[in-house]
C-alpha cells in the first residue's frame, strides 16, 4: 500500500482499524486495560494546562499555572499517584476561540497529555475534548461543565438555567426587600442575572432595575448610578467584570446613592483590584468565586495551601484568584487519578470520577462536590457562596459560607 | 430625564475627545487614522508608568508625554509610515493605519505585560465633586474631559481655518505640488501635523484613562463608538463632530429609563446606539458627492512618488509576457507544500494548517471584493461569523446535513452581502470601510450575543461533514475537503477575472468615469462582486465552525476582523495564493510562538501581522505580487543576458528589436490599483 493510499484510507475511515487511533496500545503503558491511556507511562503521567498567557485578558488568569505547579510538585514529593510522577505541559489559547482549538488539540495530539486542566475565557475546544474522552477539570463557567461526561467542575456543575437562591437569601437576611441586578450585554452575565432575578422574586423580593447593557470594562457609570438611585433598590448584585464593578462602585459613591445597603460585586475578590480601586470598593461585598475558602481565614486547609504555594516558590501568586482555581483543578485531577487506580485510561478516569461524591480538596473547597448526575448530567451546581465584606481596603470574610438551594 | 441628559454629557465628553483627535488630524493630513486608539493607549500607558510606577508628579508626566514623547513618536511614525501615506491608494492608507493599530496594541502588551489597570488616576490626583446640576454631581475629572474636547475642536478649527499656519497646512494637504511652488515643504508640514496629531491623541488618552481604565480593548471600543461623531461630522466638520459625539453619549444615557427589562432590545439597544447613529448619518450623507466619491483634495497635478513609480513598474512587469511562468511557479510551490503537509506534519500541526485553510477561504473573498471591485470591506469577519452561526443553526437545530448546511451558509452570507452592499456600495472607499466597520461592531453588540446563537457563550456544537459513508472527521480528510473547496473557489475566481464581468472590473479599477463611458453596468457588477465575496466569507466561517466542531460567534468580533484584514491585505488583496499564505500564517504563527517561545512573547505575532500591513506602504500591491514582480524582473534580466550571449555568438535572430506592442515597463503607467 502506498503512502498516499494509506493516508487516504486512514483519512476517510473506510477500514475497521482506522478508528483505533490513540488507543491504549498507542503508548503500551497500561497492559490489560482497554481504553485510551495517552500520556501514561509506567513511571509518569503527562497532564495538559490550557490557559490564557497572552492577549489583553491574560491578567485574569495569572497564577493558574503556578497553582497547578505547586499542587503537582507537592503530590510528586509524596511519590506521585500510584508510583507515577506527574508532569505538566502548558498551552496558551490567547483568549481566542480559534487559537484554543489548535492549542487544545496540540496538548492532546502533539504533547500527548492524558487530560487537561483548563482556565480559560472561551470553550471552543471542549467538543474536541468530548469527542476524544479527554478528562478536563476547571472552574464551571461553561455549559460543558453541565453537559459533557468528561468535564468536571471544581465547584460542581455549570449553573445554566438553574436558579441558585443563595445571594437573594443572603440579602434577605440583611433585611433587603428590593434588589437591582446588573448584567453585561453578554450571555453568561445575563444568564447569571436572570437566575438571581428568578430567585429574588421567588423569595418575595422586588427587582426595580435590571439592565442588561452594562459596558464590558471600565466606563463612566454616572447614568447607572442615577438609575440605581431612582429605582429605590436597597441592594445591587453585579455579575460583572472587576473593572466594570469598580466603575459602578465609584459612581455610586460620587452620586451619593445612599439608599443602597448592600452592593455585591462579582470578581472583586482580588488584592490587585482592591488596591487599584483606591477605596471605591469599601463598604461593598465580594464573593470567593474560586470555590476555595477565603485566604484570610485561619483554617488548616487554607494554611496548607499557603504553605504549599510558599514551599514550591509560588507564594507571590498565592493571593491570585486563579492560583486557587489552578490548585483546586490539579487537586481534582489527582483525585480522579487516584480513583482510577492502576488501570489508568481516560474512560476509566471519567467513569470512576463521575460516580464519585464528597470531594472537597481536603477541606480547602467550601462545598463538597457530588459528580454523579443530578440537576444536570454532570451533577449539581454549588448552592454555596462565601461572601467577604470590604472594610478599609481589607477583605473581611463572613464566618462561614452561605448556602441555600439550587432550583430548576 | 434631565438627570440622564446631564449624566450623558460625561460619556459624550469621552466620545468627543476621541472624535476631535481624529477629525483634527484628518483635516490636517487627509489620512483617516484607525490607529488613533492604539496611539492614545500607548501614550496613556506611558503616563501611567511615569506617574504611578516611577512616581513622577502628574504635571511633569503629562508634559513629558504630551510635549516630548508624543511629538517624537509622531515624528518617528511620520518618518516610518504616516508621511508616506498621503499619495497612497485609499486601501493602503486604511490597511497601514489598521496595521499600526494592531501592531501598537500588541507591542504595548509585549513591552508592559498584561496587567489590566481597572482604575487609575489621571491628571487629577484626587477627583472630587465640582458642582451639581439637576441633581447630578459633576466631578472635576468629567468637567475637564468635556472642556478639553471642546478646546481641541475650537483650537483646531481656528488654527486650520483662521491662521496663516492653517492655510499652509491645508495647502500642503490639498496640493503638495502647488505648495512646493510657493516655497513650502509639504513634508515638513506633514511631519509637524503628525507630531501635533500624536500629542492630541496623548491628551485624549490621558484624560479618558480615569474613566475607562487602561485596557487596549476598551480604548479600541470607545474609539470605535466615537467614530459616530466623526461620521456625523463627515470627517472634517469639527462642530458637527463634537455635537454628534455628545449626542451619542446623551442618547445612550437618556434611553436608560425607557429600555425593556429583558430580551434583545434590553441588552443590545444601548451599546448599539453609536453604530446605529453612524449608519443613519451615512444614509443621510449619501446625497453628498464628497461621501460618494471622496472627491476632496484631488490634485490638479502631481509628481509621481517613488512608490507610485514602483507600483507602475510592478504593474507593467506583471502585464508583460516575459517571465509569466512565475505565476505557475508560485502555484507549483504552494501545491507541493500543501500536498506534502499531511505526510510531513503530525498530530495537531496538521490541524493547525487545516484551521489556516479555513481562514484562507474567508480571505479569498478579498479577491472578489477588494481585488476585483476595489471595495474595502471591514465586516468580512462578520460575514464569516454569519456563516458560522448559519451552519450551527441549520445543522444542529434544524438537522440539515452538515455539508448542505455549509453550502446554505454561503447563501445566507450572500443575502447578508446584498443588504450590506445596498448601504455601502454607493459610498466612496473610505466611507464604505468605516460603514462596514460600524456594521461589524453592530453585529458584535446585537447579532452575535443573541442567546440562541451564542448558547451562553459556549457556541453551538457542529459536526464534521459527511457524504454518505464518507466522513471527514479526521484532520487529514477535512484537509483534503478544504483543498478541494479552495481549488474550486480559485478556479471560479480565476475565470471571473477572465470573463466579461472581469473586464468590467479591470476597466473600473483603471477609472470609474472611464468605465461609465463604456456603458458598463458598474453598480450591478460591484454588487455581484460584493455578494460573491460575502458568500465566500460566510462559507469560510462555516468551515471554521465545522473544523472547530463549534459555531462560536464571539470569535468573529470587529477588532479581530482588523487583524484578519491586516494579515490578508498584506499579502495582496487580489492574490489568491496570498490569501492561502495569509490564512495559514494566521493559524500557524501564533501556534509556533506559543509552543517554542516564552509566554511573554505570545503577543509578538499580533505585532508582526500589524507590521506586515504597514509594509504595504512600500509594496501597495502586497507581498505576493511584489515577489512575482521581482521574479519577472529577474527572469527578464536572465533572458537578456542569454540573448546577449547568443547574439555575441551569432547563433540566432533573437536580438531583433522588441515586437510592436511589447512595451517596456515605464513609470508613466498609472497604477490600476485604486
Amino acid at each position: 500500500m502506498t503512502a498516499v493510499t494509506t493516508l487516504t484510507v486512514a483519512a476517510f475511515g473506510v477500514t475497521a482499524c482506522s478508528s483505533s487511533s490513540g488507543g491504549s496500545n498507542a503508548t503500551g503503558a497500561v497492559a490489560g486495560c482497554t481504553g485510551n491511556s495517552t500520556g501514561v507511562t509506567k513511571t509518569g503521567i503527562k497532564l495538559g494546562v490550557l490557559t490564557v498567557e497572552s492577549g489583553a485578558a491574560a491578567q485574569t488568569f495569572d497564577g493558574f499555572q503556578q497553582g497547578i505547579q505547586a499542587r503537582i510538585d507537592a503530590q510528586n514529593a509524596q511519590g506521585g499517584v500510584n508510583g507515577r510522577k506527574l508532569s505538566i505541559v502548558t498551552a496558551d489559547d490567547a483568549d481566542s476561540g480559534s487559537q484554543q482549538v489548535t492549542s487544545g488539540e496540540a496538548l492532546v495530539q502533539n504533547d500527548g497529555a492524558f487530560g487537561v486542566m483548563a482556565g480559560t475565557a472561551v470553550d471552543t475546544v471542549f467538543p474536541y475534548f468530548q469527542q476524544n474522552d479527554v478528562p478536563v477539570t476547571g472552574l464551571a463557567t461553561f455549559s460543558p461543565y453541565g453537559s459533557d461526561n468528561n468535564v468536571f467542575g471544581i465547584t460542581g456543575a455549570y449553573l445554566g438555567n438553574l436558579t441558585p437562591t443563595v445571594i437573594p437569601s443572603y440579602l434577605k437576611e440583611h433585611g433587603i426587600t428590593s434588589v437591582a441586578v446588573l448584567a453585561h450585554d453578554d450571555p453568561g452575565s445575563i444568564g447569571t442575572q436572570q437566575a438571581v432575578i428568578r430567585a429574588a422574586k421567588s423569595l418575595g423580593m422586588t427587582v426595580p432595575y435590571a439592565p442588561e447593557s452594562i459596558p464590558l470594562g471600565a466606563f463612566d457609570a454616572t447614568s447607572v448610578a442615577l438609575a440605581l438611585k431612582q429605582s429605590g433598590a436597597q441592594a445591587v448584585v453585579a455579575p460583572l467584570l472587576a473593572s466594570s464593578s469598580v466603575s459602578i462602585a465609584q459612581a455610586v459613591k460620587a452620586q451619593s446613592v445612599t439608599g443602597l445597603k448592600d452592593q455585591v460585586y462579582y470578581s472583586t475578590y482580588d488584592p490587585n483590584v482592591l488596591h487599584q480601586a483606591d477605596g471605591a470598593l469599601n463598604g461593598t461585598i465580594a464573593d470567593a468565586t474560586s470555590g476555595a475558602k477565603p485566604l484570610q481565614l485561619s483554617d488548616p486547609a487554607v494554611k496548607q495551601y499557603l504553605s504549599t504555594m510558599q514551599q514550591y516558590g509560588e507564594s507571590a501568586h498565592a493571593n491570585e484568584t486563579y492560583a486557587a482555581i489552578g490548585y483546586l483543578a490539579a487537586g481534582l485531577f489527582i483525585h480522579g487519578l487516584q480513583l482510577a487506580g492502576n488501570c489508568l485510561t481516560r474512560q476509566n478516569f471519567v467513569t470512576t470520577l463521575r460516580n464519585s461524591s464528597g470531594w472537597d480538596a481536603n477541606g480547602l473547597a467550601y462545598y463538597s462536590v457530588n459528580f454523579k448526575p443530578g440537576l444536570t448530567p454532570d451533577g449539581n451546581p454549588s448552592p454555596c457562596q462565601w461572601f467577604l465584606n470590604i472594610e478599609n481596603g481589607q477583605f473581611v470574610p463572613e464566618a462561614k459560607a452561605s448556602c441555600s438551594q439550587v432550583e430548576k | 430625564m434631565w438627570q440622564y441628559l446631564i449624566a450623558g454629557l460625561a460619556t459624550g465628553g469621552i466620545y468627543a475627545i476621541f472624535s476631535m483627535s481624529i477629525v483634527v488630524t484628518y483635516n490636517a493630513s487627509r489620512v483617516f487614522n484607525f490607529a488613533q486608539a492604539g496611539i492614545a493607549f500607548a501614550l496613556a500607558y506611558l503616563f501611567y508608568e511615569l506617574n504611578t510606577v516611577d512616581h513622577l508628579s502628574a504635571p511633569v508626566s503629562f508634559v513629558l508625554v504630551v510635549l516630548v514623547i508624543a511629538p517624537l513618536l509622531g515624528l518617528a511614525l511620520w518618518w516610518l509610515l504616516l508621511g508616506r501615506l498621503a499619495e497612497q491608494p485609499t486601501v493602503v492608507k486604511i490597511a497601514a493605519t489598521i496595521g499600526l493599530q494592531v501592531a501598537l496594541s500588541g507591542a504595548v502588551l509585549v513591552a508592559f505585560g498584561h496587567q489590566e489597570i481597572a482604575s487609575v488616576h489621571g491628571l487629577i490626583s484626587s477627583p472630587r465633586e465640582l458642582f451639581r446640576i439637576a441633581g447630578v454631581n459633576i466631578s472635576n475629572e468629567q468637567f475637564l474631559v468635556v472642556t478639553v474636547a471642546l478646546a481641541i475642536g475650537v483650537l483646531g478649527a481656528v488654527i486650520l481655518y483662521g491662521t496663516p499656519a492653517g492655510l499652509v497646512v491645508r495647502g500642503s494637504v490639498d496640493s503638495p505640488l502647488m505648495s512646493v511652488l510657493v516655497g513650502t515643504s509639504p513634508r515638513r508640514v506633514a511631519a509637524c501635523v503628525w507630531m501635533a496629531g500624536t500629542a492630541i491623541a496623548g491628551i485624549a488618552g490621558i484624560l479618558v484613562m480615569p474613566q475607562i481604565g487602561l485596557n487596549s480593548t476598551d480604548f479600541a471600543q470607545f474609539m470605535a463608538a466615537s467614530l459616530a461623531g466623526v461620521v456625523i461630522g463627515r470627517l472634517t466638520n469639527v462642530w458637527l463632530a463634537f455635537a454628534g459625539a455628545i449626542l451619542v453619549g446623551v442618547a445612550q444615557s437618556v434611553i436608560i429609563p425607557y429600555l425593556p427589562s429583558t430580551g434583545l432590545l434590553a441588552s443590545a439597544v444601548q451599546p448599539s446606539l453609536p453604530f446605529v447613529f453612524m449608519v443613519l448619518a451615512m444614509l443621510f450623507h449619501l446625497r453628498s458627492r464628497h461621501v460618494r466619491e471622496e472627491a476632496m483634495a484631488r490634485e490638479v497635478a502631481s509628481v509621481a512618488s517613488k512608490v507610485q513609480q514602483r507600483l507602475a513598474t510592478q504593474a507593467a512587469l506583471l502585464r508583460s509576457k516575459d517571465g509569466s511562468w512565475d505565476r505557475y511557479a508560485g502555484w507549483v510551490v504552494l501545491a507541493v507544500v500543501l500536498v506534502a503537509a499531511p505526510f510531513v506534519l503530525s498530530g495537531s500541526w496538521l490541524g493547525t494548517v487545516v484551521a489556516g485553510l479555513a481562514f484562507a477561504v474567508v480571505f479569498l473573498s478579498n479577491r472578489a471584493v477588494t481585488g476585483e471591485a476595489g471595495i474595502i470591506n471591514l465586516c468580512q469577519v462578520t460575514l464569516a461569523g454569519i456563516g458560522a452561526v448559519a451552519v450551527g443553526q441549520l445543522s444542529t437545530v434544524y438537522h440539515v446535513p452538515v455539508l448542505l448546511a455549509v453550502l446554505l451558509s454561503a447563501v445566507v452570507g450572500g443575502i447578508a452581502g446584498i443588504v450590506i452592499g445596498l448601504l455601502c456600495l454607493p459610498l466612496g472607499q473610505l466611507y464604505a470601510a468605516i460603514t462596514t466597520f460600524a456594521i461589524a461592531l453592530l453585529a458584535d453588540q446585537s447579532l452575535f450575543v443573541y442567546s440562541n446563537f451564542s448558547n451562553f457563550d459556549s457556541g453551538v456544537i457542529v459536526s464534521r461533514p459527511a457524504i454518505g459513508s464518507l466522513t471527514f472527521s479526521s484532520n487529514v480528510s477535512f484537509y483534503i475537503l478544504l483543498l478541494v473547496i479552495l481549488a474550486v473557489l480559485c478556479f471560479l475566481l480565476y475565470r471571473l477575472r477572465r470573463s466579461m464581468t472581469g473586464l468590467v472590473f479591470a476597466s473600473l479599477r483603471s477609472g470609474r468615469s472611464r468605465a461609465e463611458t463604456f456603458g458598463f453596468k458598474i453598480n450591478t457588477a460591484r454588487m455581484a462582486a460584493f455578494v460573491l465575496g460575502a458568500a465566500i466569507a460566510a462559507l469560510g466561517g462555516a468551515l471554521i465552525a465545522t473544523d472547530q466542531l463549534v459555531a462560536y460567534p464571539a470569535q468573529f468580533d470587529a477588532v479581530t476582523g482588523l487583524t484578519w484584514f491586516a494579515v490578508a491585505v498584506a499579502q495582496g488583496p487580489g492574490s489568491m495564493g496570498g490569501a492561502i499564505v495569509a490564512g495559514i500564517s494566521l493559524s500557524v504563527l501564533p501556534q509556533v510562538f506559543s509552543i517554542f517561545l516564552p509566554a511573554r512573547l505570545g503577543d509578538v505575532p499580533t505585532v508582526l501581522f500589524g507590521l506586515a500591513a504597514i509594509m504595504l506602504v512600500n509594496n501597495p500591491r502586497g507581498v505576493n505580487p511584489a515577489l512575482r514582480a521581482q521574479a519577472r524582473q529577474l527572469a527578464r534580466l536572465t533572458e537578456r543576458k542569454w540573448r546577449a550571449g547568443k547574439s555575441a555568438a551569432g547563433t540566432g535572430p533573437d536580438e531583433a528589436p522588441r515586437a510592436a506592442g511589447q512595451q517596456e515597463p515605464t513609470a508613466t503607467t498609472r497604477a490600476w490599483f485604486r
